[in-house]
């Protein structure tokens, strides 16, 4: 069976989490539905709080430590990202930015990826669409239209007049699934592979 | 235009005992001060590098590039001593581009390696191993190659961390980030005995390949000028000597010394002998 990978990025603080409790739900989607289109799906999650140390140093370094670096090596190379963060002070956390902040120049540009969010009240559901997706926008990933948000009340019944969020997210994990399905990642750039050669520098390529 | 002169007028002061190594700022206005822009590094490093080349074996240069006025009939003085320029070693932490610059001229490549993982050093200095060969100047083993290091000694290991890690806990650079002992396992940082420096340093050779020159950064994290002093000391008496053999030791035949004034002089008279070897002077 063809099999997809898929990275799964938790910003979640506490344990438990309920930022982590959406992602594993996002996740439990995506391999339902990659299935359904006979999909196989490797899942590897990235929860960050293990990380947290890390991230202050690579930032403060430049460069990632060697557990840091197979959780950034495990999302660049992923088919397919599912990233979740809390929303604090309106946006994603700090966590969850630095991570995307020690990443490489270019490394998630066309990737498939499904963003959500947990809040403390579902008035903080639009910051999806005005803080994370631009983040992703900036990044040039491919974020599917259906970003999912998390509210107290959804771990329930969920607000009158909204789906209930299984609905949600089977719809966002079936938009994910179909980019996945379609295109498996390219293997990652190598730059000390592919090097310019000397004489495109001197033209001044 | 100003290094050509002044490294040309150090070779005639020193008698021939001057390299240049070249690297790119450590921080962004450095760009900006010269009236430069940064993201146009990479192309100012190539472009003036070509330039200052011309200007250390040609008498008399006409040229025109992007970064600076063009020039008509200039002559850069003194003229490198014996007509022979000075070793250049192209220093570079994370740019693939300047590995190939250096790998392009058959000129010397230097990693700091004190900044980043020993992994990044490696793959930095296998680009430029391949790059060299490619370019014809002998095989990948043969390629001229520099490392950093940073070091702190105390006859006991133990005495070397404690005095240290307040140091290391507020240096630039790395301070209030990582701790001594990950950053040590990580990068060329070595805290503790002579015995444990030489170990540590020998082992490059293993990371990178047999390699010509080894520079150690002694006066870092804001140690005091007397402490800097003993760490001269001990590195010279107790650490150089043992270093000196041991590489000398484990380095196969093939693999050359890094170039001297002599050494380079008597290659360009060589090739002048046999014009079609021009282009092997630095080997």
């Amino acid at each position: 069976m063809t099999t997809r990978t898929l990275a799964v990025v938790s910003a979640g603080l506490g344990v438990p989490s309920s930022t982590r409790l959406l992602a594993d739900r996002l996740a439990a989607a995506v391999t339902a539905a990659l299935r359904e289109r006979g999909i196989g799906t490797e899942v590897t999650v990235v929860d960050l709080r293990e990380h947290g140390h890390d991230l202050v140093d690579a930032a403060l370094t430049g460069f990632p430590g060697t557990g840091l670096r197979a959780a950034v090596d495990a999302v660049t190379g992923a088919d397919g990202v599912v990233a979740v963060t809390p929303i604090f002070s309106a946006s994603y956390n700090g966590l969850f930015k630095l991570f995307f902040d020690v990443l490489e120049d270019g490394v998630l540009a066309g990737k498939p990826t499904l963003v959500g969010a947990t809040g403390g009240t579902g008035r903080h559901s639009l910051a999806l669409e005005h803080a994370v997706r631009p983040l992703f926008a900036y990044l040039r990933s491919v974020v599917v239209p259906t970003a999912v948000f998390a509210a107290p009340e959804d771990w329930a019944g969920g607000a009158t007049g909204v789906p209930a969020l299984d609905r949600r997210i089977a719809r966002a994990a079936g938009e994910l699934a179909d980019l996945m399905a379609g295109r498996p990642a390219p293997p990652p750039a190598d730059p000390y592979g592919d090097v310019v050669p000397f004489d495109r520098l001197l033209k001044g390529d | 235009m100003k290094i050509a002169e002044d490294y040309a007028m150090l070779q005639h002061l020193s008698g021939g005992r001057v390299d240049l190594m070249m690297g790119r700022g450590n921080t962004g206005p450095v760009y900006p001060w010269f009236g430069k822009d940064i993201r146009d590094g990479i192309a100012l490093a190539v472009e003036n590098y070509a330039l200052l080349r011309r200007l250390w074996r040609e008498d008399v240069v006409d040229w025109e590039g992007r970064f600076r006025t063009p020039l008509q009939g200039f002559t850069s003085t003194p003229r490198p001593l014996d007509g022979v320029p000075p070793f250049v070693w192209h220093a570079s932490i994370r740019s693939p581009e300047i590995a190939e610059q250096a790998a392009y001229y058959g000129d010397g490549f230097f990693h700091n390696n004190i900044f980043w993982d020993a992994g990044h050093v490696r793959r930095m200095v296998e680009l430029y191993r391949r790059r060299f060969e490619h370019y014809g100047h002998g095989a990948a083993d043969r390629a001229i190659v520099g490392l950093g290091g940073q070091v702190f000694m105390r006859r006991n290991s133990q005495d070397a961390v404690r005095e240290f890690r307040p140091y290391f806990d507020n240096a630039p650079v790395y301070g209030h980030g990582p701790s001594l002992e990950d950053f040590s396992e990580l990068t060329a940082l070595t805290v503790g005995s002579p015995q444990q420096v030489i170990d540590k340093t020998l082992s490059f050779a293993g990371n990178v390949g047999d390699y010509q020159r080894q520079l150690f950064l002694m006066d870092h994290a804001g140690l005091p000028l007397k402490t800097v002093l003993e760490q001269l000391d001990m590195l010279g008496e107790e650490v150089v000597p043992v270093l000196r053999r041991e590489f000398a030791a484990r380095k196969p035949a093939h693999v050359p010394e890094a170039p001297t004034h002599a050494s380079l002089k008597a290659a360009l008279e060589a090739a002048r002998q046999e014009p079609e070897n021009e282009e092997e002077v630095v080997a």
